[in-house]
């Protein structure tokens, strides 16, 4: 038998490395730093984003097609999630170009990548949470949820870390073993099976469950808050992205505002449409009555809530969800906001 | 001899320094190349993540700097002190300790009945012929999609998990001990039963002596498929107290691919390390008592 020399190895070694690399790098560089190319024209638009009535922006500019309309003739396809941690991995891996997601993940996302690989644009939603609790389950108010059973639509979401803070911080609980991850859509079916005691969900889970599944609803998420809002909702891009296709971005941004316009001026309006939408992406049609009052929880606005951010940065470095304090700077870019909320005046005046 | 243990002891170290070679390259092809640290780690990182889950704070990834590797590049506090309690009570070894505690009780069960099944397929033509094909065809289903089921029956409980791990081996070792039996020389059986085994002492004095090789072989290969049913499952079923798998998807869910990447190769090592202590031992004992070896 032929045993290896140590060159032998070492060539072995630079071999496997020069693999690795070469996956590691084959995706494209997310910093951004190869700005000083041409922007290539896209060929295809990924945009992120849940099934949930605090993503109505998103559910409505897909479903009406006028974010495909917008950034034609780009390819629109859009990309249905859980929850923020798996709409974070696919962005990482280059799945997702624009994303809808809560501030939970995108603070981690900024401090795992040290701040390289995720920037917030706008914001789309504001409040829309809502705790429901099994009524055989003995919870008359906030302090009986100590030591339940409490499901979260997933570990590491905004609602995993609003949970864990206001059980911590609240009610003086030490180990956090009760609060359970489970996907949206199983939590229904646990519920009414009484192995779940209650649920932090987000709109219009919390309404399905009290309807489904028979539960109550306890509190809504914003009397925790100091000023009764918290920002739940944040568009998001990659620094390279936003560096190479502005133009694109600022299309689809411009979609989601005019649509947060309507929300704001008339939202009874859409909950038609969007009970549709949303039974195309959940398979289950919700009762137009239920969609309106769970509707009304909700603010839409286009502002990136930066205090919700710091707020969850703080919470999440308290709940040893990050190793070390995470510095927010350059994680918000709000100039094409800005840009489109006063355009720049016509050239030649 | 001394220069068979010689060459046996050189061909272990150019063995190892071939692999350490491979993680040297790896990790200078990161500092020099360069690329993105949270699509894939570099060895430094895996490192780490590994001591921080044993709860002792490294910084192996960063710059070479005079602090290196126990304080930060930026030089803001030493090293964290360490006490033996904390790793003691580390996310890592009380994991692992989950995960080895639900796979002795789920190993031993799965063990009892793929043992009787395959006995009992063997034996009984009928049986074999009513769950022969089918334990062959559920031998392949991967142990994650008992999940479901194991969830929506049984709850979410220590139970439901060891179903899984139970669902993804038994199948495999009744197969593997009725085809172990099977070729088993039936001169022992023959032997037996002229001179007078029957019942119990047939089974006890003739076929379990001759199905030693059998059974160790289908023990072994019992054990990885345990293994691997065990963590398939923890990576989607999430309990209170955190086994290996559910660690890893902990660390999927906050983006931390060192994490992701160090919970694989402790899954790796005990799985190597519990089959080449125990298992393997078993074997080659048996091999070489049936001078197979």
């Amino acid at each position: 038998m032929v045993f290896l020399s140590v060159v032998q190895a070492l060539g072995i070694g630079f071999l496997f490395a020069t693999a690795v690399s070469s996956v590691g790098c084959s995706r494209s560089d997310p910093t951004g730093s190869a700005a000083g190319k041409t922007p290539k024209a896209t060929k295809e638009i990924r945009i992120g984003y849940f099934a949930n009535l605090t993503h109505a922006q998103a559910v409505l500019g897909m479903a009406s097609g006028e974010f495909e309309w917008a950034v034609a003739p780009a390819k629109l396809t859009g990309r249905v999630f859980n929850a923020g941690p798996s709409l974070i991995e696919a962005l990482f891996a280059g799945e997702v170009d624009i994303g809808f997601v809560g501030p939970g993940p995108v603070i981690n996302a900024h401090a795992k990548t040290k701040g390289q690989a995720i920037r917030v644009i706008a914001g789309a939603a504001a409040n829309g949470v809502v705790v429901v609790v099994r009524p055989d389950a003995g919870i008359e108010k906030f302090e009986d949820l100590k030591g339940k059973r409490i499901a979260t639509p997933q570990l590491g979401n905004t609602q995993d870390l609003s949970a864990r803070h206001f059980l911590t911080t609240r009610l003086g609980q030490t180990d956090l073993d009760n609060v359970v991850p489970i996907a949206n859509g199983e939590q229904l079916a646990l519920m009414a099976r009484k192995q779940i005691d209650a649920a932090w969900a987000p709109e219009p889970w919390g309404t399905r469950l009290v309807e489904e599944a028979g539960g109550r609803v306890l509190l809504e998420e914003k009397t925790l808050w100091p000023m009764e809002e918290f920002g739940l909702t944040m568009i998001v891009s990659t620094p390279a992205f936003l560096a190479n296709h502005r133009d694109v971005v600022g299309k689809v941004l411009a979609v989601s505002r005019s649509w947060t316009a309507r929300l704001n001026a008339d939202r009874l309006k859409y909950v038609p449409d969007l009970a549709a939408a949303l039974a195309m992406l959940t398979g289950k049609r919700m009762p137009e009555e239920l969609l309106g009052a769970a509707i009304q929880r909700i603010k839409f606005t286009d502002e990136p809530l930066e205090v919700t951010l710091q707020t969850m940065a703080q919470w999440s470095y308290e709940l040893k969800f990050l190793k070390d304090q995470v510095d927010l700077q350059g994680l918000i870019d709000t100039t094409l906001l800005r840009e489109l909320e006063s355009p720049p005046a016509p050239a030649g005046q | 001899m001394e220069t068979c243990r010689w060459s046996e002891r050189h061909r272990q170290l150019t063995v190892l320094a071939s692999w350490l070679a491979v993680v040297f390259v790896w990790e200078a092809a990161f500092r020099i190349v360069g690329w993105q640290a949270w699509i894939f780690p570099a060895p430094s990182h895996v490192l780490d993540a590994t001591l921080n889950l044993l709860n002792l704070k490294t910084y192996f990834s960063d710059p070479l700097h005079a602090g290196w590797p126990l304080g930060r590049a930026s030089g803001s506090g030493g090293p964290a002190p360490v006490s033996f309690a904390a790793v003691l009570h580390s996310q890592l070894i009380v994991a692992i300790l989950t995960s080895g505690y639900r796979l002795v009780i789920g190993f031993a069960l799965s063990m009892q009945l793929g043992l009787l099944l395959g006995l009992l397929m063997w034996r009984y033509s009928a049986v074999n012929a009513m769950f022969g094909p089918v334990f062959l065809g559920l031998q392949t289903l991967p142990s994650v999609c008992w999940v479901p089921l194991a969830i929506l029956t049984l709850g979410i409980s220590e139970l439901g998990i060891l179903f899984v791990l139970v669902m993804g081996s038994f199948f495999a070792m009744a197969i593997s001990l009725r085809d172990g039996l099977m070729t088993t020389p039936p001169i022992y059986r023959a032997a037996g039963l002229v001179f007078g085994a029957r019942g119990l002492n047939f089974y006890w004095y003739v076929m379990l002596p001759a199905g030693l090789p059998a059974l160790a072989n289908s023990l072994r290969s019992g054990f990885s498929f345990a293994w691997r049913s065990l963590m398939g499952g923890e990576l989607i079923f999430v309990l209170r107290r955190h086994g290996l798998g559910q660690l890893l998807s902990i660390g999927r869910e906050f983006g931390d691919i060192a994490q992701v990447v160090a919970t694989m190769a402790m899954m790796v090592v005990i799985g190597m390390v519990v089959d080449r202590l125990v298992f393997a031992k078993i074997e080659s004992t048996v091999r070489t008592r049936f001078g197979l070896a």
